[in-house]
Parts: C-alpha cells; structure tokens; sequence
C-alpha cells in the first residue's frame, strides 16, 4: 500500500502543475489582449498622422484640423491608459512577455508626441498642456509609483492635461535625443511646458503649473 | 530608571511587540531573499501548505470507526481554581450534573485565591474536596497536589472557566479502548460569544479541535490535551510523574510526555466541552503568546522527538510540520502585511506629494516583490477553497450549522486572523531569544 504522505505528494504536485499551467493560461490571454490593444493604438496613430501629412500635403487644413485634434485627444487617454495596464502586467503576470510590447508602446509614445507638436504647428496651439514623465523601466524607483499616483490624481481631475511616459533606461535613440533636449539626469522627472522639475514633484506643484484647479 | 535586565523583563506592549516582530521579519527576511527570489519562496510554501493540507484531509477522509470500550470505571475530577469566583459556581454545577454511573469524586484545588472563591467553594459542602494552597502554587502543581489523593482509574482535569455539557464523560470513556491509551480529549467550544473577537476564535475552535484533531488522531499524533478539559488514564499520570510543574503551557507538555512514553492520545468530536475565551484583542494576545511560547520552550525541552523516527507519525511528520507550517507562515504573512501596509502609507500620505515608502526599499528587504499577483491571486484563493472546505467539515463535526451572522467571522478567520496570528508567533519567538520572563 502506498503511504499516505507518498499519495499527498502526488496529488498536491498534480494539483500544482494544473494550477501552474492555469495562471500560464491567464497571463497568455492578458498578454494577447495587449498586445491587440498596442496593435490598435499604433494603427491609429498611424491613421491621424497619416491624415496630417495629407492636410499638410495639400494645405486643407480647416477642415481636417477639429477632427485630427479629436482623435488625438482620444489616442493620447487611451495610450496613457494602455500604460498603466502595461505597467500593472509586468508586475502582476509572471507568464506575459511585457517586454516586446513596452519596446513597441515607446516607440508609439513618441511618435505621437511628436505627431502633437506637428499638429499644434499646423492646427495652431490648443490649452492642451503635455506632461513629460520620465521614469527607469528597468528598476523600481523611489518615489516614482507616487509620482504615478500624483499624475493619475491630476488627469483625473483635468481633461487638458496630458502624460507622456517616457522610460529612461531604453536604448531607442530617439528618446536618448529627447532626454539630452531637456538635460535630464534623474527619475523621476517631469517636463511642463518645456521647464524642467526634478525629482518627485508634489500634486499642488503640478496643478499650478498645468494651470489644473 | 529600570535597568536592562529589569526593563527586559517586564512585558511590552503588545502593539510594540508586534511591530518589532514585524520589522525583525522584514529585515531577517531581506536577507534571505537576497539569495533566494520571493517568487521560489511563495511557492514553496503553498505547496507545503496544499501538501500538508492534503496529508491531513486523507488521513480524515480514510478514518475508521474506533474501537470502543463499555468499560466504566471509577472518575476523579480535578478542578484548579485561581481567582475564579465569576465562573466556578457554574463551572461546579455544570460538573456535578454530568451523567455518569458511578458518583464521581471532586476534587478542587483553591491555588491561594484572594476573591470570593472560598466562599463559593464553601457552598457546595461535602459534595466536593476541597485542597487550599497557602502560596499560589500554579496551575500543574495544583493538579498534581490533587492526583496525591486520586481514587479514580481515570483523572478528569477541568478549568475552573469551563462547562462540559451532560453526557461528556459519558461520551469520552468508551474511547479508552484499546493499547497505551493516555487521554481522551474532546471538542473544546467557546462558551457563548458575545464580541467579534469571541466571534473569530468560536470558528477557529471549531476549526482546531475538531478537523485538525480529528485528522491528528488518525496519525495518534495530537499536540496538546487541551486545558479546558481532558481525561487521563490515572496510571499514564503517574508513569510520567504528573504535570511539569514549571511550564506555561502544561497541557501541551503532558501530551508531548505522553506520547514520548508511547501512549496515545485519543479524540471524540461528540463530547462538547465550553469553555470561557478571552474577550479582547489585548486579552487574545497575551493568551497567544503564552501558547506559542510555550510551544517553543516544549519544542526544546522535546527536541528529540523532532524528525525522530521511533515516535511514528508523530516525529516523522506532525511535530516537525508543526514547527514549519509556523515558520512558513510567518514569512508569508509578514509580506502580506508589510506590503499592503506600504500601499495604503503611498495611496494615501503618498499621493498628496508628502510622503512615500519607497517600495524598492521593501523590494530590496525582498517585501514588496514583483512576483505574480495574478499568480499570487490565484494560489490564495485555491488555498481559500481548501481552508472553506476544512471550516465547512469542523461545522459538520461539531454538529453545528454556519449560520449567515458567523460568515464575517469565517472570512476573517480564514484570512486576516491567521496572519496576525503568525505575527504573535513571531514575537513570541522574539520574547524567548530574548529571555522575557514566560508569565501563566
């Protein structure tokens, strides 16, 4: 007869690997559904500046001008949304490979960045006010979840306020470039009409300067 | 000024003592994760959780009815009271009304009390013994000053806080049946709870007495003849030279005595014994602590029974799992608390630009980690589906239905309770590397 703890062993491995491979499951399908939503955005982006090029090209701008900065509006929340849930992925989801699709999520960061300063030159300026939030991808840091926290509590509250993510510690040149533009050295920091706040900016700080009641 | 020696003598408070525990934890912790990932640790300890878990719930599962004996034979009923007078009038009345066929002698011991329990005592006259103690002598010492004028085969010890219910030794001595037995024990319940903390603890006794028991019983392994009321075959008593006089937890040291000597202990989940629990967070501590400690100091004082394979089941397995299941717990839970205490200190004084834990200081003391909430998520509830299923066969056991105004009672029990109460095993490991003066 097979001893009791022999039995145990065996079932409780048993239950273990259909646990191991049910959480692998989860994290799979959490980590397909990103990766749709990053496909989505990147098409979108794509779309509005494409759009852009084309009001540019052939200087029709009146009318096209309302509806870009609309869509713009929209690809800028759901971006910034897109990063929390990134953000959360890599913590929470052992079995999501959240890597590939963070590489893929800069690179759409900053072409729409980019894609808004064109947009604001050939549309004419908005009392939309951009927040540059730069932040190490690699490491935890000190006192970058608050200042999540903080940027969170802010767009809350105010609609015109917009957060670009930008991760320090990747080697994509053009964010090398856009970090050496504003000098800086440290994370977190954060870039409000184009003046620099180092280290952890506190919320009444922020508002002021976003112009946010 | 106190000096150090005397400073360390006297207890702390407990919220103190909890919160040293708690950060000796993250800090002994911090070091360990340094070479090992939580991640490897987390499920490690699950699976001992599931694995011990599943042990015990085959073992219940595979049990036999027992052999049992019609045997009756004569019953002294030892009762140490020290300041009792609240409860022993109906404690005594609740002894003297239990069924049983032969008029059992009383014997109480007054451990030098200074309330009104001579008087009380006095009131039921030659009905019971009586045995006054000049000095407080202590609980063990009361009982074996009795057990000198013991005429019974079979020696009941019961709390002077306790009621049995009618049939109790009726029902606890057909189990005398059989090779070596040394004790019986029974469903010790909580007599009528009126708080929430009361509440919690009627669920755990449920809980501990009646599946973890029942389940031990099956490996003739139990840890403890509990206090409140158990019976002892008056030769194993005397074999083992009565109760350890300079102990705080002297039922878990005769049952660990019992057991070295090769007597077995058995368990009847029919008897139901009631018994006063205590009332407070700082009252349930203080208790807590002395058991755990008491678990500790019993642990080695009986260090060769651990992994000792001629004690059986015992040595080989419940013992020592005892100890790790303990251990384990108190690194998980110490996660769980540092972590969630972190992210309400950030979500709170944090986001207002105040303040912040840095959570890299935790990830570094191995605390906070990155490791799998999802993952995490889901062994939690799969162990919550084990420990229902455990509550749910400790209801069918004693008898009882849940009833809805237990349920808040049931969740906390079977979450946050068990991390606080690993936290007190942690100071209470704290109160003996420390040498705090154990207190009954």
């Amino acid at each position: 007869m097979v001893s009791v703890y022999v039995k145990a062993f065996v079932i409780t491995a048993v239950l273990f690997i259909g646990n191991f491979f049910f959480v692998k499951y989860l994290d799979d399908s959490r980590g397909a559904q990103l990766r749709a939503e990053m496909s989505d955005i990147e098409e979108q982006v794509q779309s509005s500046s494409t759009l852009l090029l084309y009001s540019q090209t052939f200087n029709d701008s009146a009318e096209l001008c309302p509806i870009l900065q609309q869509e713009t509006e929209k690809q800028v929340g759901t971006l910034y949304r897109l990063f929390g849930e990134l953000q959360t992925a890599s913590e929470a989801n052992v079995f999501t490979d959240t890597a590939s699709i963070k590489s893929r999520f800069v690179l759409t960061n900053v072409q729409l960045w980019l894609y808004l300063q064109q947009l604001e030159k050939a549309c004419g300026g908005t009392d939309v006010v951009s927040v540059l939030y730069f932040y190490p991808d690699k490491r935890d840091c000190l006192e970058c979840r608050a200042q999540a926290q903080v940027l969170n509590d802010v767009t809350a509250r105010c609609a015109h306020v917009r957060v670009f993510a930008f991760p320090t510690d990747t080697d994509v040149p053009v964010l090398q470039a856009i970090k050496a533009k504003y000098g800086v050295t440290r994370e977190p920091t954060l870039v409000i009409n184009d003046k620099r706040f180092d280290g952890l900016t506190a919320k009444d700080a922020v508002m002021a300067e976003t112009g946010c009641a | 000024m106190p000096s150090f020696r005397e400073a360390r003598q006297q207890e702390g408070h407990p919220f103190l003592w909890l919160l040293l525990a708690l950060l000796v934890a993250c800090a002994v912790l911090g070091v360990i994760f340094a070479f090992v990932p939580f991640l490897v640790i987390f499920l490690v300890a699950n699976f001992f959780f599931i694995y011990v878990a599943i042990v015990y719930l085959l073992k219940f599962w595979g049990r036999k009815t027992e052999e049992t004996t019609s045997a009756k034979p004569g019953v002294t009923i030892i009762v140490s009271a020290f300041n009792a007078a609240k409860t022993l009038e109906r404690a005594l009345e609740s002894i003297l009304a239990m069924d049983y066929p032969k008029k059992p002698q009383v014997i109480v011991v007054d451990d030098a009390s200074t309330d009104g329990t001579a008087a009380i005592l006095k009131k039921f006259g030659k009905r019971i013994e009586v045995v006054t103690n000049r000095k407080n002598i202590g609980k063990a010492a009361s009982i074996n000053k009795a057990l000198e004028l013991a005429q019974g085969e079979v020696v009941a010890c019961i709390d002077a806080d306790t009621y049995p219910e009618k049939k109790a030794l009726l029902k606890m001595m057909p189990h005398f049946a059989g090779r070596k037995v040394g004790a019986v024990i029974a469903l010790v319940c909580v007599e009528k709870p009126k708080n929430f903390v009361q509440k919690i603890q009627e669920i755990e006794y449920y809980v501990s007495f009646g599946f973890w028991h029942t389940a031990m019983a099956q490996l003739d392994s139990l840890l403890v003849t509990p206090g409140p009321m158990s019976l002892y075959s008056k030769k194993a008593l005397d074999d083992v030279g009565g109760f350890d006089e300079d102990n705080i937890t002297e039922d878990m040291e005769i049952a660990l005595h019992l057991q070295e000597k090769g007597y077995r202990i058995k368990c009847t989940t029919d008897a139901k014994i009631y018994t006063e629990v205590p009332d407070s967070w700082r009252a349930l501590y203080k208790q807590r602590l002395r058991w755990l400690r008491g678990k500790i100091f019993n642990g080695r004082k009986y260090s060769h029974i651990l992994f000792g394979s001629e004690y059986g089941d015992f040595g080989r397995f419940v013992y020592p799992v005892s100890f790790i299941v303990e251990i384990l717990g108190v690194v998980v839970a110490t996660r769980i608390i540092a972590m969630n205490a972190a992210s309400a200190f950030n979500l709170t004084v944090g986001a207002a630009g105040v303040a912040s834990i840095d959570p890299s200081l935790l990830y570094n003391a191995g605390i906070y980690s990155n490791a799998a909430v999802n993952s995490s998520v889901f062994f939690f509830i799969f162990s919550l589906v084990v420990w229902s299923y455990v509550v749910l066969l400790s209801f069918g056991l004693a008898k009882e239905r849940i009833k809805i105004t237990q349920m808040p009672a049931i969740i906390v029990f079977m979450t946050l309770y068990s991390a606080l109460i690993s936290l007190v095993y942690f100071s209470s490991m704290l109160h003996e590397a420390a040498g705090v003066q154990r207190k009954w």
